[in-house]
């Protein structure tokens, strides 16, 4: 999403910030002052931690530990309001802009209103304080300002979502418009008096030995690129689950369509072995029938690769509701046209 | 909701809340008799009792609305006037800071992020230094890094939402106005279309539609109602195209429609029929309106959507030239010699 200058400027930010923060927290434990060096300790792993900084996979831990290290920056700010008088009042403000930035949006709103009634109590019982109604107003307007800022975020976020038309990992449209897609494609072969068929390709992954995963995924990448290299630029492909993608040909034969699909198998087979991975790859294929509606037509070519994947994997599958004789054929390498 | 409506909501909950907590703030101060503080704060709430009325001025176009940099500026002003009005003790600065933290959230989120970081970043780095001038304690400091890290947050947010509008910007492939595709869309489209005819064989034509005197129109209608005038064409040519036409807004009164699986004869009888029709509509802005089409048909030598998409504007001012509402059909075989 964001472009690379930006990134890299966005990271040195954070290793500044990282660095600052650890200054001040040496600087503070050697003066006795615990609060400001936990709190600065607590500030500069939630910034190592976050997405500002280039990660290393895999991300969930990460993601929860930097979750984690926030609420626990919330909790010591909110206990040095009894613990220590001064010290820690200006981090009072950074805690709803930190909370909502970076915790999940229902979980961040909810721990947002309960430190600030956990606050407002407290501040507004400092008998003999005279700058606390000089705080209590701010603070309030500073959430208040992070909650629309949120919310602006938030509703962006939600037109964004329905826009993305591909998946960013494998440049592969997104599963959304799979279905208006197809349906789209069989009225026109309808309209044109075409043919038309879909793929369904799959990594055996199941078949394959553990701990591959990883290296899998870190794949992903050429495969989409490898499957728009190969493919028409009409055609369109989809990830339609962790390790399957759905290819729509349209004007395709079943039989052309088992024959683009074993090149594609072959082709990204070849392209596994040469980063190291042994791993199968099979595929369903399905073809337009009279009656075939967008979603019947996915189940075929989904229950093809499943059949498929259960004689062993490493074939392709036709669909078809009386003859079960392609996929010998396509597995011995027979000429189909 | 478009982005001008969004931002002016945002901007006008964000001027509004300020306003409610910094009376309330000037209320205390009048109260405990810190009438320093109480004018100060006053003026303060008065700023944004001008922003929320500039904002709602503006909100047809809030995002080029220029004089919120100047209200906020001000604002910023008067929380550094305060620190010096009572010969700058540690007291009034704390309290600056306390003003201040809100006030630079209010910034990044109604200023764009460059306008927002140059009024912020020299008003923070000033109360830095006279925080630390006044006490180069560790309280100092870590009063410094809480505005610094507030301001961080902020622009943060704000950096996320910019990139966020943009993308969705990028991503989107319909024209908010009129409902029909973006001129975008049409090219990407278009050039899908030219490959899939040329490997189906198929014939293929597009459609260029100008409205007649759109200047005059536009002169005549103003902004609003022209734009009414383009939805409802749009409406109306989306009624009169069959399923697997797709259409295209270029802007300027132009429209675009990409015919699949036609040939010459079916561009020429489709062009007049819509020609025909949208001259004997009644039409609620203008009553009367003809539009000019310029059509062309794809050759098997077209590999590419520029050539054929100028074939088609030439067509259209060929249209123009010979008068309104007509129809020219360019055959392109004066180009080749």
């Amino acid at each position: 999403m964001a472009q690379k200058a930006e990134r890299y400027l966005l990271s040195r930010f954070a290793w500044l910030g990282c660095l600052a923060l650890t200054a001040i927290a040496i600087t503070s434990l050697t003066s006795g002052h615990f609060m400001i060096a936990a709190a600065s300790l607590l500030g500069a792993a939630v910034i190592w931690t976050s997405p500002a900084l280039p990660r290393r996979l895999p991300q969930r831990p990460w993601d929860m530990l930097n979750g984690l290290l926030t609420v626990a920056l919330t909790l010591l700010v909110t206990a040095s309001i009894w613990l220590d008088t001064e010290a820690l009042r200006g981090w009072l403000f950074v805690v709803p802009l930190l909370v909502l930035g970076l915790l999940p949006p229902r979980r961040s709103v909810l721990l947002v209103v309960l430190f600030l009634a956990i606050i407002m109590p407290t501040l507004g019982s400092l008998y003999g304080d005279p700058t606390r109604h000089q705080i209590i107003s701010p603070l309030l307007l500073t959430a208040g300002l992070a909650l629309i800022f949120f919310f602006l975020r938030e509703y962006k976020a939600r037109q964004l979502a329905p826009l993305r038309r591909t998946d960013e990992l494998t440049q592969a449209a997104s599963r959304e418009y799979l279905s208006a897609d197809l349906h789209k494609e069989i009225q026109r072969s309808e309209r044109e008096g075409t043919d038309m068929s879909i793929i369904m390709l799959g990594l055996d992954a199941h078949l394959s030995e553990p701990g591959q995963d990883a290296d899998l995924h870190a794949l992903l990448p050429r495969i989409g690129r490898f499957l728009h290299s190969q493919l028409r630029d009409f055609d369109s492909y989809y990830r339609v689950a962790d390790l399957q993608f759905l290819i729509i040909l349209p004007g395709v034969p079943t039989r052309g369509a088992s024959t683009r699909a074993e090149q594609l198998r072959k082709g990204l087979m070849t392209l596994m072995s040469s980063h190291g991975l042994t791993l199968s790859v099979s595929a369903g294929v399905a073809g337009l029938n009279i009656g075939d509606d967008a979603h019947s037509l996915q189940q075929s070519a989904a229950s093809a690769l499943q059949s498929a994947q259960k004689k062993g994997g490493d074939r392709i599958q036709s669909y078809s509701t009386w003859s079960h004789i392609t996929s010998e054929q396509a597995t011995t390498g027979d000429p189909l046209r | 909701m478009t982005e001008t409506r969004l931002r002016t909501l945002a901007n006008t909950a964000a001027y509004s809340l300020a306003t409610l907590f910094f009376s309330a703030l000037a209320l205390q101060n009048l109260r405990f008799g810190f009438y320093e503080q109480f004018y100060l704060i006053g003026l303060l709430t008065a700023a944004c009792i001008a922003g929320l009325g500039y904002s709602l001025t503006v909100r047809s176009y809030q995002l080029r609305a220029r004089w919120h940099l100047l209200i906020l500026a001000l604002s910023h002003l008067l929380v550094i006037i305060s620190v010096f009005w009572n010969n700058a003790t540690w007291t009034t600065t704390n309290t600056a800071i306390y003003w201040l933290m809100p006030l630079i959230v209010l910034g990044f989120l109604i200023l764009p992020l460059r306008r927002a970081l140059l009024i912020s970043v020299p008003v923070a780095l000033l109360h830095l230094v006279i925080l630390l001038l006044q006490a180069p304690s560790l309280h100092s400091v870590s009063a410094g890094a809480a505005i610094l890290m507030v301001l961080t947050a902020a622009a943060l947010t704000s950096w996320h939402y910019d990139h966020m509008a943009q993308s969705a910007e990028d991503l989107a492939i319909t024209d908010p106005v009129t409902g029909a595709h973006n001129a975008r869309f049409l090219n990407e489209t278009l050039q899908k279309e030219i490959s899939r005819a040329g490997a189906s064989g198929h014939p293929l034509s597009i459609i260029m539609i100008g409205i007649d005197h759109h200047d005059q129109i536009h002169e005549l209608l103003g902004h609003d109602r022209t734009q009414q005038l383009h939805r409802h064409l749009s409406d109306y040519l989306f009624s009169l195209i069959r399923a697997g036409d797709t259409l295209y807004f270029l802007g300027n009164g132009q429209f675009c429609l990409i015919l699949p699986f036609t040939p010459e004869e079916g561009v020429r009888v489709s062009g007049e029929r819509i020609r025909r029709s949208i001259s004997e509509h009644q039409w609620p802005q203008v009553s009367k309106m003809t539009v000019s089409l310029g059509a062309t048909t794809h050759l098997a030598e077209d590999s590419l959507a520029d050539p054929l998409r100028q074939r088609a504007s030439d067509a259209l001012t060929e249209a123009c030239r010979r008068g309104p509402d007509t129809l020219w059909f360019n055959r392109a075989v004066t180009k080749t010699s």
